[in-house]
């Protein structure tokens, strides 16, 4: 016995000298980043508002980390909510980078999702994930819960999908879900990286169906995708959660891959956006398409009312901004701004056949393709519309608007400075253009009326009947003109 | 012997150890690498983790490397993590590094940046990525500084981080703070494009030196500037996207004090070969010294600027845009333009160019292709100056005067048999000579500008519904 309590009190002893030399200190969780403290000397202490995921990189993963398991069992993991009850910035940077090991370093892995922890109804605090410049090989469907930003290292942070795995739900991200957005989710944000499929193309890149307010992507590349790259909305409609979501800005849609998609009947895949409820808008995009989908695809479906699409280019798809491919609806209030689009050269040649496409039913032949479907389309505005290069296939349009029957066809500008489709009146619609198309014959093509302004007096042939022409200089019956079959007719 | 009857399997010391064994299989054990506290770590942030050699089990963090132990120069210690092998740039192994330069200045230092960040000629892996945090303060920059792809460079806000140009800055072969992208890191066969190149929240101060801020000719695709200040520039441009730089943008909440040019959009090498942008969007003016060049030069097809600011230099004598007055300039879109003390707050200009792609104007048989056509002007403010706008394309030139306009829309030549009689155009002016379109509910008053129309909305007060204005002849009743 006097031999055996000898023992207790340097065992005990040991033991608590293993506690106190032990660095995790109460509140201290692997990875927080060490700060400075305010003792005097400050000491080393963790931080809680950034967590370095590679902290949890170890030595059973080899030289391949698991990022999406690191999160989630080391992080995003039920306890989460109440270590950092404000959330966090959880860096996972590190994880591709091993100074001390050879090149032959792995490509980082994941088995299942980081949020896997957090896909029911409750979502955590709000936190912003950073992501490595690495290729990501993911399995499954990222679900973003609400509040949840992640951000990658520009374009060479890359999420593809595993090879040879079905995904239960074809999308690479989801912005939400209905389980996780009873109530509406916000501030989903998906920024700085590239979503590739080219080895398991028949995906979506990312797709918003219940993020609404301050839920945006940017900087984000699509690329080798056979379905769409961004669908906003696509259940729900205007009512969708998606709605008043956005700005979606900056974004590159190319290479995508000519495969079938089963996906809306109503569209043609590959597609670069699809865009299904009110949003803030479409700002800065480039859409490069497979080139061969043929008519009537686009690269951008406007299929609900009360958005913009901005500062636009696009390649290689029949149509550019397709507006109303959607029976039954209505969609009005669409401000399409700077689309321009062509052919590269580069590719083998399939340039664009309309830039701005308005849904209707009314043909003006010329390998126009009317829209596989369409509903009443009205207050439209597209400000400048334009073609970029100098080949274009026949009948190529700047604006086709198949609700009036009206076509402003390349052959005769390249341009569209202002065209505005507003309402149906008395078996016709008001509207406003600036295009005359006035130097050559258009054929079975007809343009829109414009209002011609000049200093002198108009006489002569003019190209559309209904056009108006005002002389500045003015006189009696020389002040404005009507354009007739027969030539402008003074009026005034 | 009863010592020797004691098991040693119930002991205390054998419990206490298997208690040890059971604490160090139960933790994270970190890979050894990670644990280096030697050069492999150099730069790294510290982070708690399991690290037996650290006495507080610090373990590097490689999610970003600090700058400030690679030199005492921001600029050269950046370039030392490329080019002096240090663990921190690894291309073989990583696709990407964050460098932060917010330490700096070190102790007893001056902020300075005397070489290119980035190597010269630096070609970074197609698949690396690398981001620069530049600190609050004013960096002295000794030449310019050349961003390859996939590059960005953020300062802590346009008002705390300062690029700037010492005295005597080089100039040759080009007067150029910044380039995104040059023609030996950009062209690859028969492509000219670098991709990916940001420069965010930062000054940079031309230190009342004629010299161009930011020139983009070579970067494309999701390349773009925002929250940039341009200060002290006694000529030259601030920001000029010129051949290459298609696609690129947008350029957002940008501002530019000094005498020389504003913005420029335009292919320099006289290629007109710029397609389009993403247009600026955001963009304050401050002009000053005695020149009458204009703030900005719009010569290049599809682009939007928007939400324009300008105010011009004391002699009044500058415009504001000036479209098409270089190069084909057709289908741009300017939303929100205000301009004070300038001679014309936007200027369409008639020069011509054979390689245009407006629909010709016909004179006499005379064919010719302007230079601009189908432009949309939403909301424009004009504050003492002259003109709101002054369209060249019409003969005689179209001036409007107003202090605010809704629109002004000028398309494409309209004709009369062979001729051209005029220009497609919309607008809500109301100055002198502007053909509008009124509408009332009661009888049109004179005088009235001729040409223009009115709707009269109320039957019972007017005897015609349209009506024409013959000028000095007032109005006539159409219908």
């Amino acid at each position: 016995m006097p031999r055996r309590c000898g023992y207790f009190f340097p065992v005990a002893f040991l033991l608590t000298g293993l506690v106190v030399v032990t660095p995790k200190a109460a509140s201290a969780q692997y990875g927080d980043k060490a700060v400075y403290n305010s003792s005097v000397p400050p000491v080393p202490a963790p931080s809680q508002v950034w967590i370095d995921a590679s902290a949890f990189w170890t030595t059973a993963m080899g030289n391949s980390p698991d990022l999406c398991k690191i999160i989630r069992d080391n992080i995003l993991k039920a306890s989460y909510v109440s270590l950092y009850p404000n959330g966090a910035v959880i860096d996972a940077r590190g994880l591709y980078l091993n100074p001390a090991l050879p090149p032959s370093i792995g490509p980082i892995t994941c088995t299942g999702t980081p949020f896997a922890n957090f896909q029911q109804s409750t979502s955590p605090p709000p936190t912003t994930i950073l992501l490595p410049a690495t290729k990501i090989p993911i399995p499954q469907t990222w679900v973003l819960p609400n509040n949840m930003k992640i951000v990658g290292e520009e374009q060479n942070t890359v999420i593809s999908p595993q090879a040879n795995v079905t995904f239960t739900v074809p999308d690479m991200i989801d912005m939400g879900s209905l389980s996780l957005c009873s109530t509406p989710c916000s501030g989903i944000a998906v920024e700085h990286l590239q979503i590739n499929t080219n080895s398991n193309p028949q995906l979506n890149g990312i797709v918003n169906n219940y993020a609404g307010t301050s839920s945006y992507v940017n900087d984000v590349t699509f690329q080798g995708i056979a379905c769409a790259g961004l669908v906003i909305g696509e259940i729900g409609g205007l009512s969708s959660e998606a709605a008043n979501s956005g700005p979606y800005t900056n974004i590159q849609f190319l290479t995508p891959v000519d495969n079938s998609c089963s996906g809306n009947p109503n569209l043609s895949y590959p597609l670069c956006i699809d865009i299904e409820t009110q949003t803030q808008g479409v700002h800065g995009v480039t859409c490069t398409g497979a080139g061969s989908s043929g008519a009537p695809g686009a690269a951008i479906y406007v299929n609900a009312s009360n958005n913009t699409v901005e500062d636009v280019h696009i390649e290689h798809f029949w149509d550019g901004v397709q507006i109303g491919n959607s029976s039954g609806k209505i969609v009005a209030n669409v401000v399409v701004s700077n689309a321009a689009g062509g052919e590269d050269g580069i590719k083998p040649p399939s340039p664009i056949q309309n830039i701005v496409h308005i849904c209707g039913s009314v043909s003006t032949g010329s390998n126009e393709a009317l829209c596989r479907s369409s509903g009443t389309v009205q207050d439209v505005s597209v400000l400048q519309s334009g073609y970029t290069t100098p080949s274009f296939p026949l009948g190529a349009t700047s604006v086709q608007d198949d609700a009036t029957g009206t076509s402003i066809p390349v052959a005769t500008t390249f341009f569209t400075g202002m065209y505005i489709l507003g309402e149906t009146i008395s078996g016709g619609y008001s509207r406003f253009s600036t295009s005359p198309s006035a130097t050559v014959s258009t054929g079975a093509q007809s343009a829109a009326p414009a209002w011609g302004v000049g200093s002198g007096q108009a006489s002569g042939t003019c190209a559309t009947p209904g056009a108006l022409y005002s002389n500045t200089a003015g006189g009696t019956m020389t002040s404005v003109y009507v354009c007739t079959t027969s030539g402008w007719k003074p009026i005034a | 012997m009863k010592i020797a009857n004691v098991s040693i399997w119930s002991s205390w010391p054998f419990l206490a150890v298997l208690t040890c064994i059971a604490l160090c299989l139960l933790s994270p054990t970190a890979a050894p690498a990670q644990c280096n506290t030697a050069t492999a770590a150099q730069g790294f942030n510290a982070l708690f983790g399991n690290c037996p050699q650290d006495p507080q089990h610090r373990q590097a963090g490689f999610a970003m490397v600090d700058a400030t132990q690679f030199g005492t120069d921001l600029c050269g210690a950046i370039n030392n993590i490329f080019t002096n092998t240090t663990n921190a740039y690894n291309p073989s192994d990583s696709n990407g590094i964050v460098i932060d330069a917010r330490g700096f200045p070190l102790p007893n230092t001056q902020l300075t940046c005397r070489t290119n960040p980035w190597p010269s000629n630096f070609v970074p892996s197609s698949h690396f990525s690398n981001v620069i945090l530049l600190p609050a303060g004013t960096i002295q920059v000794f030449q310019k500084l050349v961003m390859p792809s996939n590059t960005k460079l953020v300062g802590a806000g346009s008002g705390l981080t300062t690029l700037q140009a010492i005295s005597n800055f080089p100039t040759s072969p080009t007067p150029d703070m910044i380039d995104m992208g040059n023609s030996t890191i950009c062209v690859t066969g028969n492509q000219t494009d670098c991709t990916g190149v940001v420069i965010e929240h930062l000054t940079l101060d031309a230190n009342g030196q004629s010299l161009n801020g930011i020139v983009n000719t070579y970067s494309q695709e999701l390349s773009y500037v925002n929250d940039v200040v341009f200060s002290n520039f006694t000529g030259e441009t601030g920001l000029l996207l010129s051949t290459h730089s298609d696609n690129s943008g947008p350029y957002t909440n940008i501002s530019y004090s000094g005498s020389g040019t504003c913005a420029q959009i335009f292919d320099t090498g006289g290629g007109a070969t710029i397609r389009q942008t993403r247009g600026i969007h955001g963009l304050t003016c401050i002009m000053s010294g005695s020149g009458s060049t204009p703030a900005i030069y719009l010569d290049a097809p599809n682009n939007s600027l928007e939400d324009v600011y300008i105010s011009g230099n004391s002699t009044k004598s500058q415009d504001g845009i000036l479209i098409g007055s270089q190069g084909p300039a057709p289908n741009n879109v300017l939303f929100n333009i205000s301009g004070v003390n300038l001679n014309d707050v936007v200027h369409i200009s008639n020069k011509s160019n054979g390689s245009g792609t407006c629909p010709p104007g016909f004179i006499n048989g005379v064919r010719t292709l302007y230079n601009v056509c189908d432009v949309t002007i939403l909301g424009l403010t004009r504050s003492g100056g002259t003109n709101s706008i002054e369209n060249d394309l019409t003969s005689p030139i179209t001036t409007l005067t107003d202090a605010n306009l809704g629109m002004y829309v000028v398309g494409e030549p309209v004709q009369g048999g062979s001729n051209s009689i005029g220009y497609s155009q919309f607008t809500t002016s109301n100055s002198a000579g502007a053909a509008t379109w009124l509408v009332g509910s009661t009888h049109p008053s004179t005088p009235c500008a001729a040409g223009s129309l009115y709707s009269c909305t109320n039957a019972g007060n007017c005897p015609s519904t349209l009506w024409g204005c013959q000028g000095s002849s007032g109005w006539k009743g159409i219908k």
